[in-house]
């Protein structure tokens, strides 16, 4: 017998190294996006507003430093598939919702994975020729950081979706708490501030400013942190051995205990 | 009989609302917070635009909008005490009332919108309304969020909160309302009167 079949009725969900490798995937994933970030010299990165000039100079110093920064972010992004992976593979376990919620999480964790792709592609083809001119890196550089920062749906919808889900779960043990989903409601209402984004080349505003990058990045990064700390504890939950109210101090739990372990 | 811990937890004071719903409405005050920081850095930065651009602004309709914001405040605590009551009809019709300051409120912030555009001011001007035209847009759309809530209530509050977690999420949309009106006590000094 394995904990996935139980035969008490409780929520037994089969938890494999997928599971907990995916897990991981988002620690990865956070530490790739956060160095890629730094190593690229995009803390924050080249702004709306600068010259040609300036953005040119900006890509052609440390070249190859900012190269495997982009990579960085490039694979960053990649995980972000197996970690919706680990995030959909839960949310199917809530009681009495459809698939919708978990495919549009996943879905938009793919999109979101193919926009990385997609835009450091573009910075390492800027990257790739210090002779382009100025003005080939102006536009490349705002190519990037309007697709990395100013289109902010994927990343909302993904955690909409998140919070549609956790907040819809009826049961008694529900799969996440539900501060989770309201975490993830704010995570999706606070990314309207992207919408600022196409507004401003200056000022506090801009993808480069105090609030367009530096506070827009914090509801972001921390509802990674926070999934990653969920996810962790809903396997480590999971995969302890199948105890119900049978199960408490009588000779048949103990054996039915000793038959699901 | 009770326990000490029991009696303790019975008496120990707790979050009104749906607990989990806090992170929201605290995330939401941590956002406005970096915005009021980033209105006195500027105004601190350019003292003379900030006095040049409040003096534009029609202290008039502010001061409609707060006493507004005020009137939907206390129309939201009488509905959640007439609905604590069992009073069901008087509370959902004092609910209907609170969600109507909103869209008062939004009817008099277009009002002021048009009149400052029609001046020939945009979020581009400068700084002043960049901050003005962001900070209380974004106010509004909270405004609007939180009348969308308490119009959404309004059904369950005249049938009597019937669902299990409805009173928790019926006193979680009072509480949103509370934090607009909050955001908006702070919003309009810092626009319309401090300079």
């Amino acid at each position: 017998m394995t904990s996935a079949d139980s035969s008490n009725g409780a929520r037994r969900p089969r938890i494999g190294p997928p599971e907990r490798v995916g897990v991981w995937t988002g620690v990865a994933l956070v530490a790739l996006l956060g160095g890629g970030f730094a190593v690229g010299g995009f803390i924050p990165p080249p702004g709306p507003g600068e010259s040609a000039a300036e953005i040119a100079s900006h890509y052609r110093d440390n070249v190859d430093l900012r190269r495997i920064g982009v990579i960085m972010l490039i694979l960053g992004g990649t995980l972000l598939i197996p970690f919706g992976g680990v995030i959909s593979d839960q949310l199917r376990r809530v009681e009495g919702i459809g698939a919708t919620a978990r495919l549009t999480q996943f879905g938009a964790a793919c999109v979101a994975a193919g926009l990385m792709m997609t835009f450091g592609s573009v910075l390492l083809v800027a990257l790739m020729r210090p002779d382009f001119p100025d003005t080939t890196y102006q536009t490349l550089n705002s190519l990037s950081f309007m697709a990395w920062i100013g289109l902010w749906q994927p990343g909302a919808l993904q955690a909409a979706a998140t919070a549609a889900a956790i907040l819809s779960d009826r049961s008694e043990t529900p799969v996440f708490p539900r501060w989770v989903g309201w975490y993830s409601a704010w995570m999706a209402f606070g990314s309207l501030m992207g919408s600022l984004i196409p507004f401003f080349t200056h000022g506090p505003f801009a993808w480069n400013g105090f609030i367009g990058f530096f506070v827009a990045a914090t509801p972001f990064f921390t509802w990674f942190l926070v999934m990653i700390y969920q996810l962790r504890r809903n396997l480590a939950r999971d995969e302890e051995p199948a105890l119900t109210a049978v199960a408490i101090g009588d000779g048949a739990g103990v054996a039915e205990r000793r038959a699901v372990t | 009989m009770m326990g000490r811990n029991d009696r303790e937890a019975a008496q120990a004071p707790s979050a009104p609302g749906e607990p989990g719903a806090w992170v929201f409405i605290v995330g939401d005050m941590a956002i406005f917070t970096a915005l009021f920081a980033a209105i006195l850095y500027y105004r601190g930065e350019h003292p003379d635009m900030f006095a040049a651009g409040q003096a534009t602004l029609s202290q008039e309709l502010g001061t409609l909008n707060t006493v507004i914001l005020l009137l939907g405040s206390i129309l939201v605590v009488l509905a959640t005490r007439a609905s604590a009551a069992a009073r069901n009809d008087a509370a959902a019709r004092l609910v209907a009332a609170g969600a109507s300051c909103g869209l008062l409120f939004a009817a008099v912030k277009g009002l002021e919108y048009g009149r400052v555009l029609n001046e020939g001011h945009s979020m581009h001007t400068n700084d002043f309304f960049m901050l003005f035209f962001v900070v209380t847009g974004a106010h509004l759309l909270h405004v609007l969020l939180g009348t969308t809530a308490l119009a959404a209530m309004r059904r369950r509050v005249a049938a009597g909160l019937p669902g299990i977690r409805d009173r928790t999420i019926f006193e979680t949309s009072a509480c949103y309302w509370h934090l607009v009106d909050l955001l908006w006590l702070i919003i309009f000094p810092l626009f319309y009167l401090v300079n």
